[in-house]
């Protein structure tokens, strides 16, 4: 079989039950919330959207602990380097692509119980976009970040900690949604903050890639 | 089992001329495999074939093709011939030599022998 | 056959592994010895493709294993530290190794669970220095790649455990032929598995030998002291010691019939010397290598 494969494979197994029940708990906790401001408020504020923010956050962390922690583990078992990179980059992918479509979907469907906030299927096509470039700047951040200071140390590292999280601050300035799933700043125009996203997450990718592609395993995460 | 003193493949090599001598092996009686032997002495597989290998050039044991290794029918007797040849040089006349250095005579060596005190 | 060519290793201003060439030919059983911080790991490290060499090469039967998909997957290098997730249970990381080895031997692995009593139910991070140490070993062993490396995997291992340890692996070698390197200070209890030693000193290389020559290369001569000295002119001397007018001096590199002969007719008293002893003095820091070299 095939090694990135089995990468993708073991990361979504061993990390699965963690992230679905991450995602179960803001559900409830969603829900609740939502009840109680339907009491209180008239009409209620809509509540997926603020707390739906919080999932292109752990795309970032999801991609610090494959680092720290798996990527020692598959070089143990005879995986390279290139091959854990792929498959671990395969996994977020898939990541961001669940939250990409979990954040309108749980819009929608508030929307649907509760009244709320306006939601339509264009703000819907826009939180999906604006969620998976979020999700995918995180995860090329959080990636570089750490493979710096995996690779560097942690004085050596930190230098590199500022370029690597170039994504996420721009996902952060220009796609942060409100609660009613419109994007909060107006610098730029949606398609083309959609793209200065991209861009930065593509260079920052090739810092990550660099950083990683011929690195020593280290005995622990930090070198 | 082994010592630093020399070479483990003679040392191998050694106690399977012992047996030889003493009949624990027997003519054309099969000898243990260097595998088998290298588990049971817990040493490396190499060492023991070398040992095995020594004892081939020797004559001492012999090989069938796939089935293993076997005492030499002469082995016993050629062996007991080098160890005669060296018993007087390597047993006796160092025995003399002691003997002479602490001042035991000869005579008092034969009367403990013909003594029969063994 | 695994070649190192002026193989370097250095961290800033330190050099770990100084220019160290050697042929390692495939299915025997290495020692790798040297003190802690003679290098071994570095030289390790680059071999199982855990780090580049700051210059020189590796190759094993020509190929380099540095990203090398085939290489990698045939090597499994088994440090003290164990590379696991703590979080893990044991059995998860076996799971984790059963998968991803294409020789994976899974009764072994069972058996030697067994023999080493570990609870796989344990999370890595919560097991005795012992227990990882023997977790290592079952991974080693078990994944039955064609080239094994195992780096001072003893740790913590008490005494049984450690007999344990080599019965398993020649057992299991024995079966199953392979390259086995091991690293290891314990010279003496491993001594008759290894078929050849490679010694390392400050990052330099000091013996590659077959065992038992390298085992009768040490003798010590012991008399008087002017006799002494007059017979070990000229030789190879690893350590010296005078009580009065006796005088003992550790000779390195054999000695000969002729050489045995006179010795005993002047008088002096040869002794062998310890495989483990003679590794020390080879490595103590007040001897100067290159007169062994």
């Amino acid at each position: 079989m095939n090694p990135r494969r089995q990468v993708t494979e073991h990361l979504l197994r061993t990390y699965k039950s963690a992230l679905i029940g991450f995602a179960g708990v803001f559900v409830v906790g969603v829900v609740i919330a939502d009840i109680v401001a339907a009491r209180v408020a008239d009409p209620a504020p809509g509540i997926w959207m603020y707390v739906a923010i919080a999932f292109r956050y752990w795309v970032g962390i999801i991609a610090v602990i494959f680092i720290s922690n798996n990527l020692r583990q598959f070089v143990a078992v005879g995986v390279t380097r290139r091959d854990f990179m792929a498959g671990a980059t395969a996994v977020g992918v898939l990541a961001s692509v669940a939250f990409a479509v979990f954040v309108p979907l749980g819009h929608g469907i508030e929307y649907a119980i509760h009244g709320g906030s306006g939601f339509s299927a264009a703000t819907g096509f826009r939180e999906f976009a604006a969620t998976l470039v979020s999700c995918l700047a995180s995860f090329v951040a959080g990636s570089a970040a750490c493979a710096g200071i995996y690779r560097f140390g942690a004085w050596g590292g930190l230098a590199l900690v500022i370029p690597a999280l170039l994504p996420a601050a721009a996902a952060t300035i220009f796609l942060t949604t409100d609660s009613d799933g419109q994007i909060a700043a107006d610098h730029l125009s949606f398609p083309l903050a959609l793209v200065v996203c991209l861009v930065a997450t593509a260079a920052v990718a090739v810092l990550s890639h660099w950083e990683l592609k011929d690195v020593t395993i280290r005995r622990s995460a930090l070198g | 089992m082994f010592d630093d003193r020399s070479p483990i493949y003679q040392q191998i090599a050694e106690s399977i001329k012992d047996d030889v001598l003493r009949g624990t092996l027997k003519e054309d009686d099969q000898v243990m495999s260097t595998n088998q032997y290298a588990a049971f002495f817990q040493i490396n597989p190499a060492t023991a074939a070398k040992g095995f290998a020594q004892l081939v050039e020797e004559g001492v044991l012999y090989k069938k093709r796939g089935i293993g290794m076997f005492v030499s029918p002469d082995a016993r007797a050629k062996l007991r011939g080098q160890r005669q040849e060296r018993f007087f040089t390597d047993v006796v006349d160092r025995m003399l030599d002691e003997a002479r250095v602490i001042g035991v005579s000869v005579e008092e060596i034969k009367k403990h022998i013909d003594g029969g005190n063994r | 056959m695994i070649s190192l060519r002026d193989l370097t290793v250095r961290y800033g201003a330190t050099t770990a592994v100084d220019s160290i060439s050697v042929d390692l030919a495939p299915g025997k059983i290495y020692g790798l010895l040297g003190r802690n911080g003679s290098g071994k790991t570095s030289l390790l490290s680059v071999l199982s493709a855990y780090r580049k060499p700051s210059s020189g090469s590796v190759t094993i039967d020509g190929s380099d294993p540095f990203e090398n998909r085939e290489l990698m997957r045939d090597i499994v290098f088994v440090r003290d530290a164990l590379d696991a997730v703590e979080g893990d249970r044991a059995g998860t990381l076996l799971d984790l190794h059963a998968r991803m080895r294409p020789s994976w031997d899974a009764e072994l692995a069972a058996k030697l669970v067994a023999t080493f009593e570990l609870d796989l139910r344990k999370r890595v991070g919560a097991l005795s220095r012992g227990q990882r140490s023997s977790l290592g070993v079952v991974i080693g062993l078990a994944s039955r790649a064609p080239l094994t490396i195992l780096d001072e995997v003893y740790l913590g291992m008490d005494a049984a455990a450690r007999t344990a340890f080599y019965r398993e692996m020649l057992a299991d070698y024995l079966e199953h032929p392979r390259t086995i390197i091991l690293s290891t200070h314990l010279i003496q209890e491993v001594a008759d598995l290894l078929e050849e030693v490679v010694i390392i000193d400050r990052g330099r290389l000091v013996v590659h030998e077959d065992t038992d020559t390298f085992r009768s290369r040490g003798v010590a001569v012991t008399g008087p002291a002017d006799v002494v000295t007059v017979f070990a002119e000229g030789r190879t001397v690893l350590a010296e010691q005078s009580l009065g007018r006796t005088r003992q001096v550790t000779l390195y590199g054999g000695l000969d019939a002729d050489d045995r002969e006179r010795a005993e007719s002047a008088g002096l008293t040869l002794t062998p010397v310890g495989i483990q002893d003679l590794f020390v003095h080879l490595t103590s820091p007040e001897h100067n290598l290159e007169a062994v070299r």
